[in-house]
C-alpha cells in the first residue's frame, strides 16, 4: 500500500522474467511479486552495500 | 580392488591419431610414454549419430578453460549433455580455451606450408569413420598447459607431463573418440618435440560410472534434445545455400511482451536502493538498479551450475 512518504518504482518486465518472478514467490517467504522485489533488495543490499 | 580388463592398445606415433570406439561405460587412458610432454588433442563424436559431438564453449562455460577429474565434456547444443568425464587425471592441466593448430596456422606464422597439424591428423583419423575434414570440431586439449594474460590474451606455457602421466575418460553414451598426437613441434605446446602416446580402452567397473550418475546435469532436461527429437529434420546432403520459400518463422517466446510491475518502497527501502544507485555499479534508474538486484539476487540465490556474473565486482 503506498503511504506519502513512499516511493514508487515501476518495473518494465516481459513475459519470461514475469514466469520466473512468480514462480520464485513460492520458493520464498513473498506474498507477492513486490514483496519478493523487496526481499531481493534487502538480502542484497546486506550482501553488497559498504 | 577389481582390475579393469584391458579391451584395446594403441601407440599413437608423432604425426598421427586413431579414431576408436568407445562404448558407454569404457575408459580411454591417454598415457605420456618416452620423456612426456606431450598434448594430444580429441574429438569424440555419438557413435549413433555423428551430428552429435563434443563442444568446447560448452565444457569450458560449465567446468572453466582447465577442465580435470570429475569434469564433463559436453555435447554442442541442441543436444548440451554430457558424453564423456573425465575419470582421473595426473596432471591437471588441459586446455579447451585453444582451438586445434592448422595447417594455416604452421603457414601464415611459421611460412611452412606443408607441416604436421592437429585439424589434418585429425581429418585423417577420423576418414577411417567416414568423417570429413569439415567434421573435425574444436579439440579437448589434454596435457596442454595454457592461460590467460593480464590483457586477456592466451599464452601456451610449458608442458609439466611426465613419463607415465595419463587422463582416463569415461564414455557416458557410445563414441567414437579421435585422440591425436599434437602437430605443433615449434610451438610451445609439447616442449618443441613431438612424442608418441599410448592410448587403451578398458572395460570400465561399476564405480567408475557411478561416479557421475546422479550428477546433476546429465537431466534428463527437454533442452537435451535426442537423435529422436531432430529426426524431422534431414541432414542437407548439399553445399549451396539458398532460400526456402516456404519458411514460416516460428522463434522461441515470439513476440516479446513487457507488463510493468509498481513497487512501492518505504524510507529504508528507499535509502537502500539510493545507495546501490549511488555506487553507478548497477544501473543510472532506480528501476534499472532493482532489476539488476532482483536478478543478481536471484542468481545468487537460486541458480544451478556455475554462476555468471563478475566475481571481482562484487569483491
Amino acid at each position: 500500500m503506498a503511504s506519502e512518504d513512499s516511493r514508487e518504482v515501476v518495473l518494465r518486465l516481459n513475459q519470461q522474467q514475469l514466469e520466473l518472478v512468480d514462480q520464485t514467490i513460492g520458493r520464498t517467504e513473498a506474498g507477492d511479486r513486490a514483496d519478493l522485489f523487496l526481499q531481493a533488495l534487502q538480502e542484497f543490499h546486506s550482501e553488497n552495500a559498504s | 580392488m577389481t582390475e579393469r580388463k584391458l579391451l584395446y592398445e594403441h601407440v599413437m606415433e608423432p604425426a598421427t591419431g586413431k579414431a576408436v570406439e568407445l562404448l558407454a561405460g569404457q575408459i580411454l587412458r591417454i598415457e605420456q610414454v618416452g620423456v612426456g610432454g606431450q598434448c594430444a588433442d580429441f574429438n569424440c563424436f555419438n557413435l549413433h549419430d555423428y551430428k552429435e559431438h563434443f563442444h568446447t564453449g560448452r565444457t569450458r562455460h560449465m567446468h572453466g578453460m582447465h577442465p580435470t577429474t570429475g569434469d564433463f565434456l559436453w555435447s554442442a547444443p541442441p543436444r548440451d549433455r554430457p558424453i564423456a568425464a573425465i575419470l582421473a587425471d595426473t596432471v591437471r592441466t588441459n586446455d579447451v580455451l585453444y582451438p586445434r593448430c592448422s595447417g594455416l596456422l604452421f603457414e601464415y606464422q611459421f611460412g611452412a606450408a606443408v607441416h604436421t597439424n592437429c585439424h589434418d591428423i585429425q581429418a585423417e583419423a577420423q576418414r577411417e569413420f567416414g568423417l570429413t575434414s569439415d567434421d573435425v570440431h574444436d579439440s579437448f586439449n589434454f596435457f596442454m598447459h595454457t592461460g590467460v594474460d593480464q590483457s586477456g590474451h592466451p599464452f601456451i606455457a610449458d608442458n609439466r607431463a611426465e613419463q607415465g602421466d595419463y587422463v582416463e575418460i569415461i564414455a557416458l553414451i557410445d563414441l567414437l573418440a579421435v585422440p591425436n598426437v599434437c602437430g605443433a613441434d615449434i610451438m610451445a605446446t609439447s616442449n618443441f618435440e613431438l612424442k608418441p602416446l599410448r592410448i587403451a580402452i578398458y572395460e570400465g567397473l561399476p564405480e567408475d560410472l557411478a561416479q557421475f550418475e546422479g550428477r546433476p546435469e546429465r537431466g534428463p532436461f527437454v533442452n537435451q534434445r535426442t537423435t529422436a527429437d531432430l529426426a524431422a529434420q534431414p541432414i542437407k546432403a548439399d553445399r549451396e545455400l539458398y532460400r526456402d520459400d516456404s519458411y514460416v518463422p516460428n522463434f522461441v517466446n515470439y513476440p516479446i511482451s513487457i507488463a510493468e510491475v509498481s513497487i512501492n518502497l518505504n524510507p529504508e527501502q528507499q535509502a537502500m536502493l539510493d545507495e546501490l544507485v549511488a555506487t553507478g555499479e548497477y544501473g543510472s534508474t532506480d528501476a534499472d538498479v532493482l532489476r539488476y538486484v532482483f536478478f543478481s539476487w536471484w542468481i545468487s540465490r537460486f541458480m544451478q551450475g556455475p554462476k555468471h556474473l563478475d566475481q571481482l565486482a562484487s569483491d
